[in-house]
């Protein structure tokens, strides 16, 4: 493991600078996951009925509504990510690779 | 999509617009992972575009870089023939309306008179003036994107301000036009997903569209290259979303709004947004609408052909033209006018085979199966890409496999009957398959029917680019190149924290002079002269006085002329510039290569000295060796002489003394005859003995091997020794079996041997109370054993070790008189191991002694009783 930059060491270019925690990567997977499991069929078909719910569809208030809420879960790890002190410049985790 | 249908061309209708959305949104999640990456390795290697990406990954190489560009030019012309179309017929609508007929939406007449045709021409010259500027691409066109960004706002107020018109004043909202949907017999299907294959086309979409957002050579442009700040990535991982649900959030009411309002057939659907405010005298609001749409859509066309004109000119036409060697390309003074040019004939070329994409299809519903199409062509991408970026033993082959197979069945699934259906080709081969084998239609191969083209083709073209691009990556091997890239792109992260990830070291000298001018030809002379001082200023230098290039500023060079001609010709260049040898990955590697075999080659140096020294020793043991024999054999010789002369002078004292005393007394003359006699005897026995030894030793001794029986011959030698005991009063026993014993031998040697033994024990036992016992057993190999054993006094154990030798006598030579000639037992023990055997003697002082000796029998396959 290298040790941590500090700032100056860092590249000019000023996106280099940044890096997550690890944990950031394992929350953006489980937001993936969220996804995948609201619009894929098992949990769609559910929803896949006739009939209105406030007058709009069921079917398309739920694909709207269940991707709102993937996008704000987004959001929310966005933020959250950003609060968990991600200015300080340490080095990456080795990616996984062969 | 043309949602109103229930299937159309591009597939299922209805709700089925919805999954090409919400496949983005799913990648964009991980974009945090994946498209940060990919900027990250993008800003480092310099790599301009999806081409310049992969051809990078898998060892810079050429070959790869021009297939991706040809799969996206094939791939993409039916794309920008669909966004063309969409914008000609917007302004035609907006021009025309409301006479708008759907003749007025197609192609047939002349070009000159065409709408779409000039359309063309001008997002050709924006596309020009926007894109093609500077030749520094890896430069961000900040001013382009704000463009892009605002006219996208526009466009999201205008659709979002016509939807909230049209659902909540035209009608009375949501469900009031839900209602009214409901009751209409054509819409009421369209609010579910439909059938199970239905379902497999909306997986395939969301699938399609997740990578799409990755690969497409404007979604690349935009996202990886004009990325100024990785910290963006994380922004519009919700943003981007955010935006495509927002627009998307009306689409379905405008869509009934307008079949309610308009009916079927007279206004295009794709139309109904802007109509339906202008049939309610809404102008400004379909202004708004018209002008975001319009913009958004050519700022589109131009992001892709500028993004297609790039990958064209730099992976697929300067490596060629670089490689010819009659254009002498490479001493051409400036080469900057060169590539603006192919560029924007690239941006042109681009934007009018649409054009005749546009023109060959005509109907806007063909088209729009078209942009599916070209989805699904550039998807191909996604495993080289994807696994470039986190596998780092994906190989050039395989990707190479990988995309050509993909794309082989991309063309067979989609692209070839496309063309069926509009009459190039004959359907014959789409109803019945290839040759007629209905195993091979291309919309339903290996029997697989029930799916959507789009579906079908994606499941195939997959399947056979991810296992060709995994099997042949794990066959192959990688070269240097490869792996050195792999492990840049794949620990992009880990090795971006240190200055440099550089590939490459530079052996070769190169004067300042010369990387100045190369770098002038490409990226013109203040931006390059601009570069050199910066460099030079960061390192304290000064310029001016700087005569050879390190290897920093040589890397430097290569990163800048990367932005303009791509990292592959980059490389050429800055190779044939250096002076000297150019040291590549592979030349260290040899390099290296080569001193670890001068090690090895002193290492076996080494060996072999101590080899030699091992030999020198042997060599000096030998010759220790001989040395000693010779002196035996002197003392040998000596000792024989003696003994022969020993005799001979008793023999002539004796026979003098008989000669000068005739008159001798009769006794006296009797005892020295005697003496004579037996000193003749022993003379002579001495001398045979001595020929004896020397023949057996040199092996000149005629040896006669024959069948013979053992107890034969035991019983010959007791019975020719029989005086010699009885005369002393020795008592013989024998123990011999009753049966012959049969072996191969020498009948006299053995004689010599068993009597020699014989002798032997009637010396040295006591007259009298002496026994000797003459043994014959088997012995424990299978062999026979013969034992003399007697009970004398036994031989003292200093005496042991040289027992069988020449010359040895048991007994002190000087006291004891020797009663033998000392070779007796030499001559034994020869004998016996010529016969194969081993002769010894276990004795203990005054327990006699007992002299043993073996001799093998060979197995006979018959009988032993023969």
């Amino acid at each position: 493991m290298k040790p941590p930059l500090s700032p100056e060491d860092a590249q000019g270019d000023r996106g280099l600078r940044m890096t997550p925690p690890s944990g950031a990567r394992e929350r953006y997977v489980a937001a993936f996951m969220l996804g995948l499991a609201l619009f894929f069929p098992p949990l769609l078909a559910v929803f896949d009925v006739p009939g209105t719910l406030l007058g709009i569809p069921v079917l398309f208030l739920y694909l709207y509504l269940a991707w709102l809420t993937v996008i704000l879960v987004v959001v929310l790890i966005v933020v959250r990510t950003r609060e968990d002190g991600t200015d300080e410049p340490s080095a990456e985790q080795d990616e996984a690779g062969r | 999509m043309d949602l109103l249908r229930q299937r159309g061309p591009g597939g299922p209708g209805g709700i089925h617009y919805l999954p090409i959305y919400l496949g983005p949104t799913l990648m964009a999640a991980v974009w945090w992972i994946v498209l940060r990456k990919m900027v990250r390795i993008s800003k480092v290697n310099r790599i301009t575009s999806i081409a310049d990406f992969v051809a990078s990954r898998y060892g810079k190489s050429p070959l790869l870089g021009g297939l991706v560009t040809i799969i996206a030019l094939v791939g993409l012309i039916p794309y920008i023939a669909l966004q063309l179309k969409a914008v000609s017929d917007t302004f035609t609508v907006m021009v025309m309306y409301p006479e708008v007929t759907a003749q007025d939406l197609m192609h047939s007449v002349p070009f000159y008179m065409d709408t779409a045709f000039y359309v063309a021409l001008i997002l050709a010259l924006f596309a020009i003036l926007f894109g093609t500027r500077h030749i520094d691409t890896a430069e961000h066109h900040q001013g382009m994107v704000a463009a892009i960004a605002f006219e996208s706002i526009v466009k999201l107020v205008a659709f979002l301000a016509a939807g909230l018109m049209i659902t909540f004043v035209i009608f009375g909202g949501p469900a009031d036009l839900f209602g009214q949907a409901a009751r209409h017999p054509d819409l009421a299907e369209l609010f579910r997903v439909g059938e199970l294959a239905d379902y497999g086309n909306w997986v395939a979409l969301i699938l399609l569209s997740m990578v799409v957002i990755l690969v497409l050579p404007r979604q690349f442009q935009v996202a990886v290259v004009e990325n100024v700040d990785e910290r963006h990535v994380s922004k519009a991982a919700w943003l981007f979303p955010l935006y495509l649900f927002l627009i998307n959030l009306f689409v379905l009411p405008i869509a009934f709004a307008g079949v309610l309002m308009f009916g079927h057939g007279e206004i295009h659907p794709d139309s109904f947004v802007l109509a339906l405010p202008l049939s309610q005298d809404l102008q400004w609001l379909a202004l708004m609408v018209f002008l975001g749409g319009l913009s958004a859509a050519t700022a589109m066309i131009i992001v892709e052909t500028v993004a297609l004109a790039t990958m064209l000119c730099n992976d697929l036409v300067m490596p060629v033209l670089l490689r010819i060697r009659w254009l002498r390309l490479q001493q051409r003074k400036d080469l900057t006018r060169l590539l603006l040019h192919l560029r924007r004939w690239g941006i042109l070329v681009g934007i009018l085979l649409g054009y005749g994409y546009v023109r060959i299809t005509g109907d806007m519903v063909a088209l729009v199966g078209m942009g599916l199409v070209s989805f699904c062509a550039v998807a191909q991408f996604a495993p080289a890409l994807i696994g470039g970026i986190f596998w780092k033993g994906a190989t050039q082959k395989g990707a190479l496999a990988g995309l050509a197979a993909g794309f082989a069945v991309w063309l067979y699934t989609l692209l070839l009957p496309a063309f069926a259906q509009s009459g190039w080709l004959s359907m014959g081969f789409v109803e019945q398959g290839l040759m007629g084998i209905a195993l091979l239609k291309p919309y339903a191969l290996f029997g697989l029917e029930g799916l959507d083209p789009i579906t079908h083709s994606l499941i195939w073209s997959m399947l056979v680019n991810v296992g060709a691009y995994v099997t042949v990556s794990l066959l192959t091997r990688q070269s240097t190149m490869e792996r050195i890239q792999a492990n840049l792109f794949v620990d992009v992260f880990r090795l971006s924290a240190d200055r440099y990830g550089s590939s490459r070291f530079w052996r070769g000298t190169a004067t300042v002079r010369d990387l100045l001018d190369l770098l002038k030809r490409f990226v013109g002379e203040e931006r390059a002269v601009r570069a050199f001082h910066q460099y030079a200023r960061a390192r304290g230098l000064d310029f001016r006085r700087m005569r050879e290039a390190d290897g920093e500023l040589i890397l430097m060079c290569e990163r800048m002329l990367a932005g303009s001609i791509g990292t592959a010709s980059a490389r050429v260049m800055v190779s044939n510039v250096a002076k000297g040898d150019v040291v590549s990955l592979e030349e260290v590697m040899e390099i290296l290569d080569e001193a670890s075999q001068v090690i090895t080659y002193s290492q076996q140096l080494e060996a072999k000295s101590r080899e030699l020294e091992a030999a020198t020793a042997e060599l000096r043991a030998a010759n220790a060796q001989l040395q000693q024999l010779d002196r035996m054999k002197d003392d040998f010789i000596s000792t024989v002489t003696h003994e022969l002369r020993t005799p001979l002078t008793s023999i002539r004292s004796f026979t003098e003394i008989l000669h000068d005393h005739p008159d001798l007394e009769t006794a006296k003359r009797q005892e020295f005859l005697g003496i004579i006699i037996s000193e003749s005897e022993r003379l002579t026995r001495l001398i045979n003995q001595v020929l004896d030894l020397a023949k057996l030793e040199s092996g000149a001794m005629r040896w006669y091997i024959r069948r013979l029986d053992l107890v034969e011959i035991l019983t010959e030698a007791a019975t020719t020794t029989g005086q010699l005991f009885r005369d002393k009063g020795v008592d013989l026993a024998l123990e011999l079996p009753e049966q012959p014993v049969w072996i191969p031998t020498d009948r006299d040697r053995l004689m010599q041997v068993v009597i020699n033994l014989l002798s032997n024990a009637v010396k040295f036992t006591p007259s009298q109370t002496g026994r000797v016992v003459l043994r014959l057993r088997p012995a424990r190999d299978g062999g026979v054993r013969v034992e003399v054993e007697d009970n004398g006094p036994g031989i003292p154990a200093e005496a042991l070790p040289t027992l069988f030798e020449k010359f040895r006598q048991v007994g002190d030579a000087l006291t004891d008189k020797p009663e033998g000639t000392g070779l007796g037992l030499a001559i034994c023990k020869n004998i016996v191991q010529r016969l194969g055997g081993r002769i010894w003697v276990e004795t203990e002082p005054d327990q006699g002694s007992r002299f043993i000796f073996t001799l093998p029998v060979p197995r006979f396959p018959e009988a032993a009783g023969e």
